[in-house]
């Protein structure tokens, strides 16, 4: 038995080959690392190379391409929001949003942020070494292993130590279920009563759903529209200018071609009309130089054929012409329709009535400040205004006012400016059968008695003051044919009052 | 002051018209082209930019003498471009360095000041106009806000502009110029109060401006109370019927049978844009809910739903979102849909002027239109009548109506 000499050279040696030999295997570990992460990006890149290779022999369409294309900006346009939503939600809108997903962001959020405070983290870490453990042993032991159904239904295994935390965990869930579908159906309720709104409580920005609109039920459009335009109106409330595009609402009216869609934007709108209207201006200016070309072109063309025909005279031994003499005759300007101007007398006439339109006073204009009632009035109606003035007790006594003769005075409401002038007043014998009462009969009698006596008698000197203006007196011997059909039809007016009496 | 139609014992400071008969001032120019109007440059840009090339009939005529500040009376059909007429004149009339109120535009319902609103804005848009629309149903606040920036033009319903007018928020003293958008409905009775409430606020000889489709002989008779020597451009009512808009019945038996008439057109109306008549706010209601409950797709509107809602559906309708409106005479006059091609009487109106109004809803500016009116047996003479009196035809609703879309 041959021992070997154990020499503490030996040792030494022996213990710096292990460690030798430990970094070795650590570097070789390293080494292995970095030539997977080369072996990987080679093996990308021969796949690239295969792939195009591949896109060479059978040829990818242009359809599939452009699949491949849109699948991968959904993809992106996935990861954005995801990003989104996942960094956080400061205001309420995109918290609203967030109710949209099952997803609790809020809490991956939280779990992100916390980074200070390891204690979950290390927590999961050391359920996960538990798990490890666990699973390790449950091969052991089957009973370890538990089934049960969570609140969305899902049957699910756990670890029995777990379960008391699942349990609460499932609690928690089904709470912020519950609540969700609460939710939704006060969002139910209120798609259903969508005239009473609370404006603020959910409000879906509905520039995130553009994308998807055409997804939604015309339900959800109408009431994304809605609240678009509440918005809008909303914005209209704190803005001084007021522009077309601001009120049109997605109006669908066609307009001229000249329409230009301005921005709701003051500032930008500016901007557009000044860039219009230099745009404008040089047209203008460019179509100003374009007809000066246009006339030179046509004067030196004018000179050209002049020098032509002088040519051609010189040679027949004419003398040359110092203007082209045809072109006058076609070149007539185009007389403008002139207006028939107004002859003298149309002038004044019109004058004449602009001064008689400035001197009018209406009536719906009387008593306004500055508004004199500077009205010529008729011995009549002066009388009678005279009369609406007058203090009651200088009044004739009442029993004056019942005399046969005497006018009625009821004009107060003749000047109301309310009332029109309904069709009977015109004549006189008609307006009187409205009014039911005898002694409206007595006073057509009467009527009827004084026209057939005609201007025969003229009558008293006091009648301008209680009886009927000379004026109608004056028509009534103006128009008898009119007078004899009112005559008529007061006469079967009466008649017929007789004849209902007997019945 | 003539005294031919003078009465005896009634006191006349108004002539007594109701024996004259109105007709078309001599002295009207047409002209026919925008280019030889004399108007603002940006304005005729407005113009064009909104889709007129021409002028209508009553644009060549009633433009110019609005434009010199007279007082004008204008008349035209349906869709003609009435309001595009007055806008126009207004604008050319204003003075943009003051930012003060300078016309004042009446209209019998919300919507109508609305849209006039809209279309000064747009014809004004090269102008930067500012034109407000001062309606009731709206915030009072908001709108003294509003007023309070200062509007060239105040388009509104008279008690909400009366109300601002008494509360100074709306300064009058400006104001040259007093339009009446659908002056016949503006100086009816319910109305006339209010105008003159409103009247008796603005500067005295303030220029006046009447339009309508229809000026029924009473009105004009009391044009003379506060209008001066007005210019008329009327329509005689045997030409106010448009060509382009082919009326029709259908005869009912019973008044149930009208719901079952209206279901089997359905899919006429929703070819384009509908509008379906009803006499009452409770019949609209009514139907509306009877059409939902057979499963069809219909919006209602009448005055008495909250402004707010009123204004969304006016949008939606607009917008084209929404298809077939079922609504009362609120709607009758002046509400400018292009696509409107179809028109329902569910009831006959009460009066041959809203029949005009209604059916004017479709045929819009040169378009097609249709109108479909149900009757009942006792109906048919209010419709015959109605017939006789604007020397149209009404026939009875061929088969493809459809095509006539």
């Amino acid at each position: 038995m041959s021992t070997y000499e154990i020499s503490k050279s030996s040792l030494l040696s022996l213990k710096a080959e292990v460690l030798k030999k430990r970094e070795e295997v650590n570097n070789s570990k390293q080494e292995n690392s970095i030539k997977l992460l080369k072996c990987m990006q080679k093996g990308k890149l021969e796949l690239k190379k295969k792939a195009s290779e591949q896109s060479k022999a059978p040829e990818i369409t242009e359809e599939e391409s452009n699949l491949l294309k849109q699948s991968k900006s959904a993809l992106e346009n996935k990861a954005k929001l995801y990003d989104k939503l996942s960094k956080g939600s400061k205001n309420d809108e995109e918290k609203e949003i967030n109710r949209k997903y099952l997803v609790e962001f809020d809490k991956k959020i939280n779990k992100g942020r916390d980074d200070d405070s390891d204690d979950e983290r290390n927590r999961y870490s050391e359920s996960e070494d538990d798990v490890n453990e666990d699973s390790y042993r449950a091969d052991n032991s089957d009973d370890e292993w538990v089934e049960y159904v969570d609140c969305l239904g899902r049957t699910r295994t756990c670890l029995r130590k777990d379960l008391s935390v699942i349990k609460e965990k499932d609690k928690s869930l089904r709470s912020t279920v519950e609540k969700r579908e609460s939710r939704e159906e006060i969002r139910n309720n209120y798609e259903k009563e969508s005239d009473e709104k609370s404006e603020d409580e959910d409000e879906i920005p509905s520039e995130d759903f553009k994308d998807d609109s055409e997804m939604l039920s015309s339900d959800m459009q109408r009431e994304l529209q809605r609240r678009k335009w509440e918005k809008e109106e909303d914005d209209l409330q704190h803005k001084s200018d007021v522009h077309y595009q601001d009120v049109l609402f997605n109006e669908a009216r066609t307009h001229g071609v000249g329409y230009y869609g301005f921005s709701k934007d003051e500032e930008e709108r500016a901007r557009q009309q000044e860039s219009l209207n230099n745009l404008r201006k040089e047209t203008q200016h460019k179509q100003k130089t374009a007809q000066e070309v246009k006339k030179n072109r046509e004067k030196q063309m004018k000179t050209r054929i002049l020098a032509a025909t002088n040519r051609k005279r010189v040679r027949e031994g004419l003398p040359p012409l110092t203007e082209l003499e045809e072109e006058n005759p076609t070149k007539v300007e185009p007389i403008e329709p002139e207006k028939p101007k107004l002859s003298h007398k149309d002038e004044e006439n019109e004058k004449k009535r602009e001064d008689k339109r400035k001197k009018h006073v209406r009536p719906w204009d009387i008593g306004k400040d500055g508004v004199k009632e500077h009205v010529e009035y008729s011995q009549e109606e002066w009388v009678d205004k005279q009369r609406k003035n007058r203090d009651e007790e200088f009044a004739p006594p009442s029993c004056y006012t019942h005399d046969k003769y005497s006018a009625k005075i009821e004009p107060k409401k003749k000047l109301n400016p309310y009332l029109s002038n309904s069709k009977q007043e015109s004549r006189p014998i008609q307006n009187e059968l409205s009014e039911d009462s005898s002694e409206d009969e007595d006073r057509l009698m009467s009527d009827f008695y004084r026209v057939q006596k005609g201007a025969a008698i003229p009558p008293p000197s006091t009648f301008d003051y209680y009886g009927p203006s000379s004026k109608k007196q004056a028509k009534f011997d103006k128009n008898d044919s009119d007078m004899e059909d009112s005559i008529m039809q007061g006469l079967k007016y009466i008649r017929n009052k007789v004849e209902k009496k007997k019945y | 002051m003539g005294d031919a139609g003078k009465s005896g014992n009634t006191n006349t400071l108004l002539e007594d018209l109701s024996n004259v008969e109105f007709e078309t001032s001599e002295d009207v120019e047409v002209i026919d082209k925008f280019k030889n109007m004399n108007l603002r440059e940006e304005l005729m840009r407005g113009i064009f930019a909104y889709g007129f090339e021409k002028p209508s009939a009553i644009q060549q005529r009633a433009i110019r003498p609005i434009m010199k500040g007279r007082d004008v009376i204008a008349q035209a059909q349906s869709g003609t471009g009435k309001t595009a007429t007055f806008s126009i004149s207004i604008l050319q009339s204003l003075d943009l360095t003051m930012r003060e109120t300078q016309v004042l535009c009446l209209s019998p319902t919300r919507e109508l000041a609305v849209q006039i609103q809209k279309v000064i804005l747009a014809l004004g848009d090269f102008m930067n106009v500012q034109c407000h629309a001062c309606i009731g149903g709206t915030n009072l606040g908001e709108d003294i806000r509003k007023l309070d920036y200062g509007q060239h033009v105040v388009s509104g319903t008279p008690g909400r502009v009366y109300d601002m007018i008494r509360r100074r928020a709306l300064r009058t003293r400006s104001v040259k110029m007093l339009v009446l958008d659908e002056a016949d409905e503006m100086l009816n009775k319910g109305f006339k109060e209010q105008i003159y409430d409103v009247y008796r606020f603005l500067p005295p000889s303030t220029q006046v401006v009447l339009i309508s489709a229809t000026l029924p002989h009473e009105i004009l008779e009391i044009t003379s109370k506060f209008m001066t020597d007005p210019i008329r451009i009327l329509v005689k009512r045997d030409e106010l019927t448009l060509e382009g808009i082919k009326q029709f019945f259908v005869a009912v038996e019973r008044e149930e049978w009208k719901f079952d008439t209206l279901c089997d057109l359905y899919d006429t109306l929703t070819i384009t844009q509908a509008v379906i008549f009803c006499n009452t706010k409770r019949k609209v209601d009514w139907l509306t809910e009877k059409m939902r409950e057979a499963n069809f797709t219909v919006s209602s509107m009448h005055g008495d739903m909250p402004q707010k809602e009123r204004d969304v559906i006016m949008k939606e309708f607009r917008s084209g979102q929404n298809r077939v409106l079922i609504t009362t005479d609120v709607w009758a006059r002046g509400i400018d849909v292009q696509q409107v091609s179809l028109v329902i009487n569910y009831d006959l109106p009460n009066n041959r002027e809203l029949y005009i109004h209604r059916i004017g809803r479709s045929g819009r500016f040169g378009r097609k239109g249709v109108a479909i009116n149900f009757v009942k047996s006792d109906d048919i003479r209010i419709l015959r009548d109605i017939e006789q009196y604007y020397s149209t035809q009404i026939d009875e609703m061929p088969m493809n109506v459809a095509d006539l879309i």
